[in-house]
């Protein structure tokens, strides 16, 4: 909100009437919200496929499988774009800056956590569009003081794949997901991002329109947004938004489609759309909410199965306000 | 932390936890000792030795596979079983954990863990007319108390949230009970992909002010499977509901939804006594209801319905 506030007042003089501003697109200016910069990646890809970490490492090792290093950070600057970097066992392993395709990855049995008690835990930075990054099984934790989660501001990049991870207590965002100048996908799936100003935020210049999806992840907790596509595509299908100020929010120009089966409950305000941005939605519950359905200057479209005998979805019932959807749209 | 409770000592009115200015991350071992300062190298034995060195927000993690005991907590935590590793909560008598002297600005998570009763441990996770802001609950299974597998008392002015994921309450009294005399401090509940199997009376249990959504869930072999008493609501899409005495019941007042189930082979199917039990509708003006409600000794009846929207 306090963004919205920033860019109108940066793009325009006074406030417009509501019908010109749903129209108005944002364009970031440098220093609009950019905390990148206090990690640093390494100063070179490495040479290695796949590098390992451990508790008992060291950083001064090769990070190989007998000489393990002892944080990601270190192990980052060995491996190869495009490698993999393990966590053999239990610890912290820091927080870091990645600069280049890799996987960093803690199977299962394996605690791999990432706190930053102030700052970014996971830095994406000086990315290019061909680049990949996976992040698996990783514990991210700001402990109610570190800013961000994982953090995409402005740098190109392909694709960020983000599973079984645990992203919980920032300031500001989970996930932060910014494209200026190349499109991008975010693939969120079977993780919990909770007690964070935010949990996914997604946004696109003009024409950019960076893709988010994801599907069985809790996203509870959050003081202000669940999930926020701003200028960006979101679909989100069997998850639970739960307990955040608001949990799915589209604007200026976003899409968020979800799914099946979302639970969207406990929020102050459920779902909410406005400046000129879609949400359809279908076979969810939204109950226990302030307000269950938002929009303003926007589309929230319910599914009905047919034109003809129309057959709704959704189950909106126990809301302090339980709000109306502006229109549907039928299944095929 | 001896120089910290000698302060809080002297302070007498305040009694500052020596934990608040803990480790932000500590470890449990098999192999650890509760004498160790409970750090990667030096890991502690019990989750009880852990908190007490685990600042307030920090993490407690398992590092291996063993029980670790019953614990009381009175702060923000993470307690975190990585999959893989069994980390076991037992109590043979009493409750497994407690949580008390938390505030409205607490938030506890609680990842992975087994607690266990035993057939004589009265409580899983209790938190008994307390305060607290949210409790998450994550594949964790609770089975074998004699009492509630978690009992969810809240008091004050605040509500509180519970948020409750691929976990299982079985072979309890009651699997998760929900109760608030007022709505100010009535506790809000999300429950997804979740077991309630197999528990004496209730399974998933809202009482007075409590509010409850349930979604993608197994309720099954209860006494009574889902239940709103007293003034509650509970909101219930996508469940299995079998083999209970009493299918989806609601009395004194209180309202249930029901969408997107199957409420089968128990003895009554559906029941309200002075109170709303609604089917979801999918159009009003042509009538599609989802509920399967077939194969009970007696399927009962709801009071009306609710139309998608």
């Amino acid at each position: 909100m306090k963004e919205i506030s920033v860019l109108i007042a940066i793009g325009v003089s006074v406030a417009l009437p509501l019908n010109a501003q749903q129209n108005l697109p944002r364009i970031y200016k440098s220093g609009d919200t950019a905390r990148k910069g206090s990690l640093v990646p390494g100063i070179a890809a490495g040479t290695a496929a796949r590098t390992f970490v451990s508790f008992s490492g060291l950083d001064t090792n090769a990070c190989s499988r007998t000489s393990p290093c002892r944080s990601f950070g270190a192990a980052l600057a060995q491996t190869a774009s495009g490698g993999t970097a393990v966590a053999l066992d239990s610890a912290g392993y820091g927080t870091m800056a990645i600069g280049q395709s890799v996987s960093i990855v803690a199977p299962a049995g394996v605690y791999a956590g990432i706190a930053a008690t102030s700052g970014i835990a996971i830095d994406i930075t000086g990315t290019s569009v061909s680049d990949i990054i996976h992040l698996r099984g990783l514990s991210i934790e700001g402990s109610g003081s570190g800013s961000d989660g994982i953090y995409l501001f402005a740098d190109s990049l392909k694709e960020l794949h983000v599973e079984h991870c645990t992203i919980t207590g920032f300031t500001d965002r989970g996930i932060n997901f910014e494209l200026v100048t190349n499109t991008a996908s975010l693939f969120v799936a079977d993780t919990t991002i909770s007690n964070s100003n935010i949990g996914i935020y997604g946004y696109g210049n003009p024409g950019i329109n960076p893709h988010v999806s994801v599907d069985h992840c809790r996203l509870t907790g959050n003081a202000s947004q669940g999930l926020w596509m701003d200028q960006a595509t979101g679909t989100i299908t069997n998850s639970v938004v739960s307990g955040n100020g608001t949990g799915l929010f589209a604007q200026f120009q976003a899409g968020i489609l979800t799914g099946d089966q979302c639970q969207i409950e406990n929020n102050t305000t459920g779902v909410a759309v406005s400046n000129s941005s879609t949400i359809y939605l279908s076979n969810s519950t939204i109950t226990d909410n302030g307000t269950g359905l938002s929009s303003s200057f926007a589309n929230l479209l319910s599914l009905i199965g047919d034109g003809t005998y129309p057959v709704k979805t959704n189950i909106v019932v126990n809301n302090g306000t339980n709000g109306s959807f502006t229109g549907t749209f039928n299944a095929q | 932390m001896k120089a910290i409770a000698a302060a809080s000592a002297l302070c007498l009115s305040i009694a500052i936890p020596v934990s608040a200015t803990g480790a932000a991350r500590t470890f449990v071992s098999f192999a650890g000792l509760d004498t160790n300062p409970c750090s990667r190298t030096s890991p502690c034995r019990s989750f009880t030795a852990a908190l007490a060195q685990t600042a307030r927000g920090g993490t407690i993690v398992a590092l291996d596979s063993a029980g670790y005991g019953t614990i009381t907590i009175g702060q923000s935590v993470s307690i975190v079983a990585p999959e893989g590793v069994y980390a076991g909560i037992s109590a043979t008598s009493g409750e497994a954990i407690t949580i008390a002297a938390t505030t409205n600005a607490d938030i506890i998570h609680l990842r992975g863990l087994s607690i266990e009763g035993s057939g004589s441990g009265s409580d899983g996770i209790f938190l008994n007319q307390g305060s607290l802001k949210e409790l998450h609950v994550d594949h964790c299974v609770i089975t074998g108390f004699v009492g509630t597998a978690l009992f969810y008392w809240t008091t004050g002015n605040t509500i509180s949230n519970l948020f409750v994921s691929d976990s299982t309450f079985s072979d309890a009294n009651y699997g998760l009970f929900a109760y608030s005399e007022n709505v100010a401090s009535a506790p809000h509940v999300s429950v997804d992909h979740c077991r309630f199997n197999a528990n004496t009376n209730t399974g998933f249990d809202m009482q007075g002010a409590a509010i409850g959504t349930i979604t993608n869930s197994v309720v099954s072999g209860n006494l009574t499977g889902i239940f709103a008493d007293l003034g509650a609501v509970a909101i219930a899409d996508h469940c299995q509901v079998t083999y209970n005495g009493l299918g989806v019941s609601a009395f004194e007042g209180s309202t249930i939804y029901l969408s997107n189930s199957t409420v089968s082979g128990n003895e009554t199917g559906i029941l309200a006594d002075n109170s709303t039990l609604k089917s979801m509708i999918r159009d009003g003006t042509y009538p599609l209801k989802t509920n399967v409600v077939a194969g009970n000794e007696s399927n009962g009846a709801f009071t009306g319905t609710f139309t998608a929207q």
